[in-house]
């Protein structure tokens, strides 16, 4: 009788690895098999998503090619030491944690591909990432449709999380969140620096999309909101992957104005800060605010000329934290430079994911959404909550004067001011304005 | 796959006929392709979605190709056109929606809409092409195609510009194709099967549209075209007046494909007039082989899933362009009529038969 029980013991404990590596052979078998069967239009016997009990699946979407792919490999880096973090220490509620990413090209058909892709064949259990703002409005109806939690952590628009019918562009529902601050918290600090600088008039250059569009109507909607006494003179819309700035750098020297904010990002911001520097600008313009412009100092090796000011949506150094030095010295040692906030919104998209998973234990799509809904988080970022009405993350507008560090040998934000930018400060800065706070 | 059914009749012509006598008829193979359509509705979802997009690069590369492979015009800005159907579609439904529900009551109105959306984006679509046409088959070669590519990105610039609030800046617009009540059941338009259905339906007429234009005198002009606009002209031809014929055409059926996708992306997106989406329709014209009437199908085919594929290894999708662009690098040095060349030399190789050159399946 013993015997016997020991016996089927030992045969369950036999079948287990058996099972499993011959769903592994199979998964191959039926990848090898998709791929000719596709030739011959026979794809209809293939099986579906794999249903493995033991791991938690999440999806990670970004730009990994192309123009903008810094920003992909900057959040791979962050996702990837979350992951290993969080499997060395026994993963998610005893299951191991697997991320697999995907390349959204920065085009909405190849991201809602991939995303499908993710959903339907790999089986994961939630989404995060995306670069792109114009992308996310796309996603952002087809999370819902398939009924999907999605993190956001980097495209910044305020309509992503501005809930739908508040505004023609709002596109907000239940499935999607963002971890990060948006583009309304960053201008709602940029005027509030504007209103410390002794500058009357304005001017912008951005990039020529609605980034560059939404940067200017926020920053103007906030000054007037907060009465700032400030004049808006001259805007200039060079388009992505300019070479040549000068056109447009003249046309703002020409108006002559006290600051300029500017939203140029990437390979754009390093070429624009030099053929500025060329054409005297720093000395001809007394402050230039360049929003989100850490993110692309840092992985650029440091194009922002020290002394003007600049945003980031995460700083290593605030707030002075454990939680965020320990972060800090752990991405230090793994990839030699500082994290950017790209790094940090990926791997916190990977701890939220943990923490809404073990709080409900479940991987069930809806109750992640349920926690996720005004869940309070603690990341290197700080103490944060996702404010209910829209799922944006109640984090601060972060600004500070660029400095370089000998120490770290890179720019930092020094001094930082940081402005707490909930729900109610956007609301009265921007009474009287159509615009949604999204917040 | 859709295409196969008309498209690799001819590529596989002497296949068939070698194969008449084991039994194997051009019926018998149609009929089997067509079961294997009908069958592709009940694979797993994301495999439909796959396909369904598939078929709509298949029939966006075979338009582009009536006026590449068959007239000789290499055309690098027929995003232009995807976008006029994809943004036609998506301002119809956005606009005119809530009045077509009005008018003929909220039940039917969704269908009704999509009906009327495909109608007027494919409308607006070819009154783009009369002018633009007729521009550019002024020129020839690299210049018609640096004409092209100018218009392909005067269309997206115009997009992003936002003219009037109409084409929604970069963000582009959402489409949302809603649901029929038939009988008291909810059927969403945008359902996975039943806008597979709808596209193979749509693709495999326009396919056959084709087929016939490129087998019809109309199409034999364009060769004579092709093969030498001087002799062409000396036999009588108004060579630009016919060029300008097939552009409109050509320009038609890529704003069918791009109305399409309108509606399985739900999104028009501006990157549909870029010129890297123009690109997609060469790319799978040239993996597929420009000179055969199926060869944009099965280059297409080629493209979407050796992506896909790419995609399903993550050691592979982290650098998916290095393996892409040695795969592309492949085609061009071994297969230099496409990968339909490649197969017809394949079988011939194999089987010893005849390679068949009539119809569209020619090579040079």
């Amino acid at each position: 009788m013993e015997k016997d029980q020991r016996k089927i013991e030992n045969k369950n404990n036999q079948r287990s690895p058996i099972r499993a590596s011959s769903e592994r052979n199979s998964r191959v078998g039926r990848r090898r098999f998709l791929q000719s069967a596709g030739v011959v239009g026979a794809v209809a016997l293939a099986g579906c998503a794999d249903d493995d009990e033991d791991v938690v699946r999440l999806g990670a979407t970004y730009i990994f090619s192309g123009f903008a792919s810094l920003y992909g490999d900057e959040a791979e880096r962050g996702f990837e030491m979350a992951e290993e973090e969080i499997n060395e220490n026994g993963g998610i509620n005893g299951q191991e944690l697997e991320i697999i990413q995907r390349d959204t090209e920065g085009d909405a058909d190849s991201a809602i591909r991939q995303m499908n892709s993710l959903v339907e064949e790999d089986g994961v259990h939630g989404l995060f990432g995306l670069d792109s703002s114009g992308v996310a409005q796309a996603i952002a109806p087809q999370a819902e449709d398939i009924g999907m939690p999605y993190m956001v952590t980097h495209a910044a628009t305020p309509f992503l999380t501005s809930p739908v019918g508040e505004h023609d562009n709002s596109v907000g529902n239940d499935y999607v969140f963002r971890n990060c601050n948006s583009l309304a918290q960053d201008m709602f600090g940029a005027a509030r620096v504007a209103e410390e600088l002794d500058a009357d008039e304005w001017a912008t250059i951005g990039p020529d999309y609605a980034f560059g569009y939404e940067t200017w109507d926020y920053f103007r909607d906030f000054c007037e909101g907060l009465g700032v006494d400030a004049e808006f003179t001259e805007e200039q819309y060079p388009a992505l992957e300019t070479s040549d700035f000068s056109p447009y750098i003249s046309a703002i020297l020409g108006a002559e104005p006290d600051g300029v904010i500017t939203p140029l990002w990437g390979a754009d911001l390093t070429t624009f800060v030099s053929q500025a520097d060329d054409a005297g600008w720093f000395d001809a313009i007394d402050y230039t605010l360049f929003s989100v412009g850490m993110g692309t100092d840092l992985p650029a090796g440091g194009p922002l000329p020290g002394g003007q000011h600049a945003s980031t949506r995460y700083s290593p150094f605030t707030p002075e934290t454990d939680e965020n030095e320990t972060f800090r010295e752990a991405y230090y040692d793994e990839y030699d430079t500082l994290p950017t906030y790209n790094a940090e919104g990926a791997y916190r998209a990977v701890y939220m994911y943990k923490e809404a998973i073990e709080s409900t234990g479940s991987t069930d799509a809806d109750d992640l959404v349920d926690a996720f809904n005004g869940m309070e988080h603690s990341g290197p970022v700080g103490d944060y909550r996702l404010e209910e009405r829209t799922n944006q993350a109640v984090v601060p507008a972060i600004w500070g004067v660029v400095s370089y560090d000998d120490g770290w040998e890179s720019n930092v934000l020094d001094p930082v001011e940081v402005y707490e930018a909930g729900p109610e400060e956007l609301e009265s800065a921007l009474e009287g304005s159509d615009l949604p706070t999204g917040v | 796959m859709s295409g196969d059914e008309d498209g690799t009749r001819t590529g596989l012509a002497a296949f068939g006929s070698a194969a008449v006598t084991d039994g194997w008829t051009r019926e018998r193979i149609s009929l089997l392709v067509a079961i294997g359509l009908v069958a592709m509705a009940f694979a797993p979802s994301f495999q439909v979605y796959l396909f369904t997009e598939f078929l709509i690069i298949a029939l966006f590369a075979l338009g582009f190709n009536l006026l590449y492979g068959y007239t000789g015009l290499l055309s690098f800005g027929h995003g232009l056109f995807f976008a006029g159907g994809s943004y036609g579609v998506a301002i119809v439904l956005r606009d005119l929606g809530p009045v077509i529900a009005d008018v003929v009551g909220s039940g039917i109105a969704p269908v009704v809409t999509f009906a009327l959306a495909m109608v007027i984006a494919v409308m607006i679509v070819v009154v783009v092409a009369i002018p633009v046409g007729w521009l550019s088959v002024r020129l020839e070669e690299i210049y018609f195609a640096l004409i092209t590519l100018a218009f392909g990105m005067l269309g997206f610039s115009f997009i992003l510009q936002n003219p009037g609030g109409i084409t929604n800046g970069t963000d582009g617009i959402l489409v949302l194709l809603g649901s029929v009540e038939i009988g008291g059941m909810d059927v969403r338009l945008g359902d996975r099967q039943l806008y597979y259905f709808l596209t193979l339906g749509i693709v495999a007429s326009a396919t056959y549209t084709i087929w016939r234009i490129v087998n019809s005198p109309f199409g034999a002009v364009c060769k004579a075209i092709r093969e030498s606009p001087d002799r062409a002209a000396a036999l009588g031809i108004d060579v630009t007046h016919h060029r300008w014929m097939t552009f409109i055409l050509s320009a038609l059926f890529v704003g069918i494909a791009g109305a399409l996708m309108a509606g399985l992306a739900s999104v028009a997106s501006p990157y549909h007039a870029h010129w890297t989406n123009s690109a997609t329709a060469v790319v799978a014209t040239v993996i597929g082989g420009a000179t055969f009437f199926a060869g944009p199908i099965v280059g297409a085919f080629i493209y979407l899933y050796v992506r896909w594929g790419i995609s399903r290894f993550p050691a592979l999708e982290a650098h998916w362009e290095l393996f892409f662009g040695a795969l592309l690098i492949a085609v061009v040095l071994y297969f230099k009529i496409g990968a339909v060349g490649g197969l017809l030399l394949l079988r011939e190789r194999l089987f010893g038969a005849e390679t068949s050159t009539d119809g569209g399946g020619e090579t040079e």
